[in-house]
């Protein structure tokens, strides 16, 4: 098995498209804006 | 804790992966399904050696229950305990259902975020949750069919982010797991096992 990690637009039941299992960098792993 | 899982192949490559007959309703390709919702479930039927699929709605309504208002907290049956269960034991003995997905979601509590992953069998392919089913006659007389996904230990991947994990049963294992005249909970219980799939 493999896991991967996921946009928090999974959380609402209203989104339901191929963008919900798409790997996405964790959220606190982002790089920031600016630095 | 299963709560949110994907079933995003067509209705064709579901039908032939699962070898099944028969299934009457339209399914678009899913990726966010959650509790509650109408979900594309497998039984063998009881008198031919044909497996069906059916929908019905996520949340075990036992056929005994006043109303449907807990159907939200029964989506998944804990494998150690559903034998012994009010709500899962005759199921775990008669009603045994495979629940067709390509992948579950589990959240990861960070602080107070919560991180979203997805897991998937190696090769993203279609694999099945073992679940169970019963039907419930509503107000207006009319049977409502429903299903709980089992839960397990999690493996090596999905213990690093959550402690317990759905069912994904071996292929090798579905026959026996949806055999109606297999009664004996002991042999059935002996599959449910965390996922060692590639």
């Amino acid at each position: 098995m493999r896991c991967y990690s996921v946009s928090s637009r999974v959380n609402h039941v209203s989104n339901d498209d191929e963008e919900c299992s798409l790997p996405v960098e964790p959220a606190d792993t982002q790089k920031p804006l600016f630095s | 804790m299963c709560g949110r899982y994907r079933l995003s192949r067509r209705k064709q490559i579901i039908e032939e992966q699962f070898d099944t007959t028969d299934w009457q309703d339209d399914w678009n390709p899913r990726y966010n399904i959650a509790p509650t919702q109408p979900v594309p479930v497998i039984r063998q039927h009881p008198k031919e050696p044909v497996r069906q699929l059916s929908q019905m709605k996520w949340g075990l309504i036992p056929s005994w229950a006043k109303d449907s208002s807990g159907a939200a907290r029964m989506i998944n049956a804990r494998s150690e305990t559903a034998a012994m269960k009010p709500a899962f034991r005759d199921a775990m003995k008669l009603r045994r259902c495979l629940v067709p997905a390509d992948g579950f979601y589990e959240w990861q509590r960070r602080g107070s975020a919560k991180q979203p992953f997805c897991f998937e069998v190696d090769d993203g392919g279609l694999f099945a949750f073992a679940g169970l089913w019963d039907g419930w006659k509503n107000g207006e007389g009319q049977w409502v069919k429903s299903c709980s996904i089992l839960t397990t230990s999690p493996n090596a991947v999905t213990s690093a982010i959550h402690d317990r994990m759905p069912v994904i049963l071996n292929p090798d294992s579905y026959d026996l797991w949806l055999d109606p005249g297999m009664t004996k909970v002991e042999a059935v219980s002996d599959l449910l096992s965390p996922a060692t799939l590639a």
